[in-house]
């Protein structure tokens, strides 16, 4: 080989310093290969460099095509980046199109992974969910353990077929960029052979982690349907009447009591005046709550709190609930003192505010008195004698009438 | 004559001068050349990637003292080549049909 066919050579191999050797070894050998058949043949070297064309366009392809196979073989953000980085310069339009269908390849590719962490996420709900229960209603364990099942599915699937898509954009990408290079006598158009046939294969891994997430999906439902959960979530969200209640009853005489003392999850509290002599005290508790009313002297305390049958129910207490803890106080009494708080459930006064002064701490706008609306999350008003109404609301209306 | 290979055509005409016998690189370039007008720039990727698809492999022999790397089609490739001959049939029909038309 002759001085000025090992220099082109050897520019080539300059060119491609970082690369991987074999990938170098590979295609240096097989232009000098050809250049040494050519010779034999007898073609004159000028003859030789113009069929193989300039060096550095060689280059380029060999590059750009080692970039999108690096692209076809394992599709990822990482391998993307790194090769659309490394293509060789491009025309404008190229690359402005290129560069838009990659970006859109990234996008997918974060959106992919916010869905897995969606997974963590579910997994996460659902441990917390079951150091919340009370190991006596274990359908309530099982069925969280199925939540985290479905979540896992869900988030799964959507992360997977996310991915999968970006992959398919980034492949796409790099033959779109392909057939920028303009080294080629011949434009290679998009390879259709290798795509059909790496899809193919992909589709068959493809319907086996979607069986496996319907699986875990269908698996993960038919846990939490035994134990009631979604219903009740359901019930509770949109404030509708459990199925079943317990009515507790208890009435006091009406001068041995000074004070009241009620807190509530999120049941709702009225207390209104009655035309007997006992303080009478009305609990309907559903299956998910307890009540427990205790008289200490001359102090009744009730308390409204999560029986270990639902997690999260301080988040969900903020919810209004239509269940009642009703408290009715006759003519005359000793009462002086009433107070009266709850997470999420409404309270309501009735016929009491001449004789009470009433406070009232709750949202704004969610304060009624005698059908106005309070503009306002504080409401005072004196009553004619040294009797006190305290009411706070997290999240429930006060109505005063 | 400027003709526009497209969609695999040069990967197809590839398998089928193979089909016929073992090629080297400046061989198989001679062969295509006869038919198309292309740069090396644009074969040795070809050969590439049908290597990588598994249509292909390569084997050397020795000659005149280096080793001379040969080109072999695979039964893969093979059934991949009667697969797009039989489309490249389906499209010159097609086509017979629409010259038929302009005359």
């Amino acid at each position: 080989m002759t001085e000025r066919l090992k220099g082109f050579i050897q520019s080539i191999k300059d060119s491609l310093k970082e690369w991987p050797e074999n990938d170098i070894n590979e295609a240096i050998s097989f232009y000098e290969e050809f250049i040494e058949d050519a010779l034999e043949e007898g073609l004159s070297e000028d003859e030789i460099i113009s069929r193989l064309g300039m060096p550095d366009s060689i280059v380029k392809t060999i590059k750009a095509e080692s970039r999108i196979e690096n692209v076809e073989k394992r599709p990822g953000p990482l391998n993307l980046l790194k090769s659309f980085i490394a293509m060789p310069a491009l025309k404008t339009s190229i690359f402005i199109g290129g560069i838009v269908s990659f970006l859109i390849a990234f996008m997918l590719y974060a959106l992919a992974f916010v869905s897995y962490m969606g997974i963590a996420g579910g997994i996460l709900i659902a441990i917390t969910g079951i150091k919340q229960i009370s190991p006596d209603y274990s359908l309530g364990i099982i069925g969280m353990v199925g939540l985290a099942f479905s979540s896992t599915a869900i988030f799964g699937i959507t992360g997977y077929l996310i991915w999968k898509i970006a992959n398919i954009l980034s492949v796409r990408t790099m033959h779109f960029l392909r057939r920028g290079i303009k080294t080629q006598k011949i434009s290679l158009k998009k390879d259709t052979t290798a795509s059909v046939k790496s899809t193919s294969l992909k589709s068959k891994s493809r319907k086996k982690v979607i069986t496996i997430f319907l699986i875990l999906f269908i698996t993960g439902f038919i846990l939490i349907i035994p134990s009631g959960l979604a219903q009740r979530y359901f019930s509770i969200w949109n404030s509708m009447r459990p199925v079943s209640v317990t009515v507790k009853k208890s009435s006091f005489s009406a001068n041995e009591i000074k004070a009241i003392d009620i807190t509530t999850m999120n049941s709702m509290v009225v207390i209104e005046r009655n035309i007997g002599n006992d303080i009478q005290i009305t609990y309907e508790e559903p299956d998910w709550l307890s009540g427990n009313l205790e008289k200490r002297g001359e102090i009744i305390t009730f308390k409204e709190t999560p029986n270990g049958r639902l997690p999260f129910m301080n988040f969900i207490s903020r919810h209004e609930g239509i269940t009642t803890v009703k408290v009715s106080l006759p003519e005359n009494t000793s009462v002086t003192k009433i107070e009266i708080k709850s997470n999420g459930g409404n309270i309501t006064v009735k016929g009491l505010e001449t004789e009470y002064s009433i406070s009232v701490k709750a949202g704004n706008r969610k304060i009624r008195y005698k059908d106005m609306l309070v503009e306002k999350d504080r409401f005072e008003r004196k009553g004619n004698s040294n009797r006190v109404i305290d009411i706070e609301t997290g999240n429930g209306f006060v109505i005063i009438e | 004559m400027d003709i526009q290979l497209k969609k695999g055509l040069l990967e197809t005409l590839v398998l089928a001068k193979l089909q016929k016998e073992d090629m080297y690189g400046y061989k198989l370039s001679e062969e295509i050349n006869s038919i198309v007008d292309i740069a090396e720039t644009a074969l040795y990727p070809v050969l590439r990637r049908l290597k990588i698809q598994g249509f292909l492999k390569t084997y050397s022999e020795e000659h005149n003292g280096r080793l001379r790397k040969y080109y072999r089609i695979t039964d893969k490739g093979r059934s991949h080549l009667e697969d797009r001959v039989q489309e490249l049939i389906e499209l010159n029909r097609i086509i017979e049909k629409i010259i038929e038309g302009e005359k």
